[in-house]
């Protein structure tokens, strides 16, 4: 199974709102945008994004505003593994209904739509750009309680009963490994840090942990923050059943504090809030086990990286992947930092 | 022999130019794209900076560490990753950490030296 590799994921600098060049334009017919959007489309604009997967930014009677995300009738869905659109709406519906912040899901595409594959989300206002929200000084007052939210809105996640939610992939800590053990040995590379990483991983693998519903992707890159915090939460593509402290280390990754090092959430905030606010409405979380999935997720990065290598040199040229490709040394080194009692 | 400015100087001083006149022209994804162009080309300015000596220092350093008087690049890699795998070499020796950590750092030294952890740890170590 693929690491997800969407461009968003892997952008360096994700390019906010920007009008795409080629004049392309998205039909949605009068009908549609009446029973779904509640009025007639007054403008339509294309949002920068991934090549297969579209994002599009409709506004209705002058004063509304949704955003589509689809892949285009006829075109091949590459979700690096993750699970199909109309799963990621039925998700993004029930985890909404149990407290967690997410977008209003007002339509999932049908084939007699003509629009592809996805659905439209009613448009929530605010900043998705982890830099932004690390430095902008309109975010102040509202970086210092970022984690304890973050923390609260997991535990909320985590607590979604499974039964009501669709049919998820399940995978657990040692499902884990063996899914990077395996993508390792297929590359076909000699990666000395990563053997190191793999084999650490391999021996401090938790053998029983809870199930529950897993984000797979919570980081800051991927939640929209206003002046009141943590707005909604996006791209819930790598959602499946699994360690929901994975989540937790996922979001405390070196690799997505945009220069603050010494802010391990998000760039924001600190760890004890973070899991302080988790235990206050779930459970603790033992240390050995974070960074079990801290180490993990970066072993997870690195071997995206180094499939964007692969990728580029199987003839996909973008200077993007090639400029992702040479940051496979930066989860080196943070794996090593890591392995050898690094902390912060 | 040619002429100067020598290949790393062209390619600092072009990639200094996309950054610094061409990239605040520019808006979208234009301007992202130049970013990264300006990257990738100070990327090749230290390489050519570098003219194959951290590949010569990781071969020093693997033979060292791996018994060997011989192997080429990625022979020794393979072979350090082979026993990296095995548990035979791990980096709670000291010896191999030291190894590994060179290694990396160079690599970070030439791909991304503004890299946060990059620089924390070269200005401790």
């Amino acid at each position: 199974m693929q690491a997800n590799v969407s461009d968003r994921n892997v952008a360096d600098d994700v390019h906010g709102l920007a009008d795409r060049p080629d004049g392309q334009t998205l039909l949605l017919s009068d009908d549609l945008a009446g029973r779904a959007l509640g009025g007639a489309v007054t403008s339509v604009r294309r949002l920068t994004g991934g090549a297969s997967q579209e994002s599009w930014y409709i506004q209705v009677d002058a004063a509304d505003a949704f955003v589509l995300r689809r892949t285009p009738p006829g075109d091949v869905m590459d979700r690096g593994g993750g699970i199909a659109m109309q799963t990621e709406a039925a998700v993004i519906r029930a985890v909404g209904d149990h407290g967690v912040p997410v977008p209003e899901v007002v339509h999932v595409l049908e084939p007699s739509d003509e629009l592809g594959c996805g659905f439209i989300m009613r448009h929530v206002g605010g900043e998705a750009l982890g830099h932004r929200i690390v430095r902008a000084d309109s975010f102040a007052d509202v970086r210092p309680r970022l984690a304890a939210q973050c923390g609260d809105i997991l535990a909320r996640l985590h607590a979604v009963p499974l039964d009501i939610l669709p049919p998820l992939p399940r995978r657990g800590p040692a499902e884990a490994v063996a899914e990077l053990h395996a993508q390792l040995r297929a590359s076909g590379e000699a990666r000395p840090v990563f053997e190191a990483a793999l084999a650490w991983l391999h021996t401090h693998c938790p053998d029983r942990t809870p199930l529950g519903v897993v984000h797979g992707d919570f980081r800051n890159g991927n939640l929209l923050v206003d002046k009141n915090g943590v707005a909604a939460v996006l791209d819930w593509e790598g959602c499946h059943i699994g360690d929901p402290a994975a989540d937790l280390g996922w979001l405390c990754m070196p690799i997505w504090r945009f220069g603050r090092l010494d802010l391990p959430v998000g760039g924001f905030g600190r760890r004890a809030d973070l899991l302080a606010a988790y235990a206050a409405r779930r459970s603790l979380v033992d240390a050995a086990r974070l960074r079990f999935w801290e180490i993990h997720g970066m072993l997870r990065w690195g071997l995206t990286c180094m499939a964007m290598t692969a990728a580029f040199l199987a003839g996909d040229r973008s200077i993007e992947r090639a400029a992702v490709g040479r940051r496979t040394s930066e989860a080196e080194l943070e794996l090593l930092f890591a392995l050898t009692g690094g902390a912060d | 022999m040619l002429e100067q400015p020598d290949a790393a100087s062209l390619l600092r001083v072009a990639a200094q130019s996309l950054e610094a006149d061409i990239v605040p022209q520019l808006t979208g994804k234009a301007a992202y794209d130049a970013r990264i162009t300006a990257r990738l080309i100070a990327i090749v300015a230290r390489e050519i900076e570098d003219a194959g000596r951290s590949d010569q220092v990781a071969i020093e350093g693997m033979r060292k560490v791996l018994g060997r008087d011989d192997g080429d690049l990625p022979s020794l890699t393979r072979d350090l990753a082979e026993r990296l795998r095995a548990e035979e070499l791990s980096p709670a020796v000291p010896q191999v950490a030291q190894l590994l950590w060179s290694m990396t750092m160079a690599k970070l030294a030439i791909d991304q030296p503004s890299f946060p952890r990059y620089r924390q740890l070269r200005d401790e170590r």
